[in-house]
């Protein structure tokens, strides 16, 4: 199990350093990427997470709630592409708002859950790396669910706000994928240092 | 215009600021909660640990009291008896007495043998528990104190963990003990039961019994009680004034 989830997050990993090299490419030749952003950030990644938070959960009443809840994002991300946001238009923030703030609910749930209720005490927190990557998820995503959430009102900014925000947006996604790819070297750190398992 | 933009950016800047720095308190106090509930746990733990090694080390110290008590009154009543019997025997010139007096000698060194082998520190590790049981039951019978008797059903009884037979065994001891000291029963009788890893036992007197409420409150109750919760075990006493006493002992164990 702990090796599927590690799979998982080196592919997440893989995942977004593929879209966001072939994103890059697009703008150096100097084609529009928003298409490719909607698809695979906006609605790719925040599946995968998604799918990551049920992988973690471990009452299958949540289990199946986190299940609904992604029927529901992939229906409104379709009704929002057809009657809203045309995704190789426009970024769809109406789907990421909803995405970001389901990963921030199930991610606030989990912490709790996972960490102060079903684990055992044995282990320190800090030493599992399902932590790390639940804290980076859901530090990124709270901070992404303001930054996305509030472009309709940033659009009309002039470039240099917008260049902030767009800065202070990456050096969290950076956070966070470095956080994902080095969580698995947690255990260590912090378990050595409390004299290992 | 543009200060209305700048305000529009400082507070989308300012509320994701906001909203970042409660998720890391969240996280932050979520990993403080947790370590010192772990710091709680070890604690606890440490404390369950020193009980359980201080009840091992009492049921061994109360053991080797109760085998030298024993020994003592077997050198002092049994032994010494017979050897001051073996003298009165060979101090008579009679041929025939020569012979009596060896039986009586070899009667002794038999004696003798027991009870080195129940002194012996190893004893209490090697010996089965079914055969402590009827051993122990041999001695009161022996005594002449009552009458005894013991079933057994089920597998027979071989304990991994010898920490928890030393304490069924002081357990044992001390209900027998508690029988012959304040019951004055006519029969007492011992039924086990081992279903694997799970054993039954039921120490069964029908002597004067007491009265519950009264005597539940005891150290004596209260010590048997923690010995067997130590050991992971349940203890149940019932005993009705002037019918006896029955004391049934649940434990698992690995086989």
């Amino acid at each position: 199990m702990q090796g599927k989830a590690h799979l998982f997050i080196f592919f997440i990993v893989l995942y977004a350093f593929s879209f966001e090299l072939y994103a890059y490419f697009l703008v150096e030749q100097g084609y529009k990427n928003v298409l490719i952003y909607n698809l695979f950030f906006v609605f790719g990644e925040t599946l995968l997470i998604l799918f990551y938070i049920k992988f973690l959960v471990e009452t299958e009443k949540t289990k199946r709630i986190i299940l609904y809840f992604i029927i529901l994002f992939s229906l409104w991300a379709v009704i929002n592409s057809i009657y809203f946001q045309s995704p190789d238009i426009l970024f769809q923030h109406y789907t990421h708002l909803l995405g970001s703030l389901g990963v921030v609910v199930f991610s606030c749930t989990l912490m709790y859950r996972i960490f102060m209720v079903d684990r055992a005490d044995e282990i320190p927190l800090l030493g599992i790396p399902h932590f790390w990557n639940i804290a980076a998820i859901l530090l990124f995503y709270s901070g992404s669910f303001i930054y996305f959430g509030s472009l309709n009102i940033t659009w009309a900014l002039d470039s240099y706000y917008l260049t902030i925000l767009a800065s202070l947006n990456r050096v969290f996604a950076a956070s966070l994928y470095l956080l994902l790819g080095f969580s698995y070297y947690s255990p260590l750190i912090f378990l050595q240092k409390s004299g290992g398992r | 215009m543009e200060e209305d933009n700048s305000l529009q950016t400082f507070l989308a800047i300012l509320t994701g600021i906001i909203i970042m720095v409660i998720m890391a308190v969240f996280i932050i106090a979520i990993v403080i909660v947790h370590r010192q509930r772990q710091i709680r746990n070890r604690h606890k733990i440490q404390i369950i640990k020193a009980d359980f090694r201080n009840t091992i080390l009492n049921a061994e110290k109360e053991i080797r009291e109760q085998t030298l008590l024993y020994v003592s009154q077997e050198l002092h009543d049994n032994i010494g008896q017979l050897l001051s019997l073996a003298k009165l025997v060979l101090n008579n010139p009679d041929p025939a007495a020569v012979f009596e007096g060896k039986k009586l000698i070899n009667q002794i060194i038999k004696e003798v043998r027991s009870l080195s082998r129940s002194i012996n520190k190893d004893y209490i590790n090697e010996v089965k528990f079914e055969d402590f049981l009827q051993e122990e039951l041999a001695k009161v019978q022996k005594s002449g104190f009552c009458e005894v008797s013991f079933e057994k059903e089920g597998l027979p009884v071989s304990f991994v963990e010898g920490d928890k037979k030393l304490v069924l065994i002081r357990m044992v001891q001390e209900c027998l003990n508690n029988a012959i000291k304040h019951a004055s029963p006519s029969l007492i009788s011992i039924k086990l039961r081992n279903l694997g890893n799970k054993l039954f036992l039921c120490i069964e007197d029908n002597g004067e019994g007491f009265d519950m409420p009264t005597v539940s409150q005891g150290l004596g109750l209260r010590n048997m009680h923690s010995r067997i919760e130590a050991i992971g075990g349940n203890l149940e006493i019932d005993s009705v004034v002037g019918q006896g006493t029955r004391i049934k002992i649940e434990l698992e164990h690995e086989e």
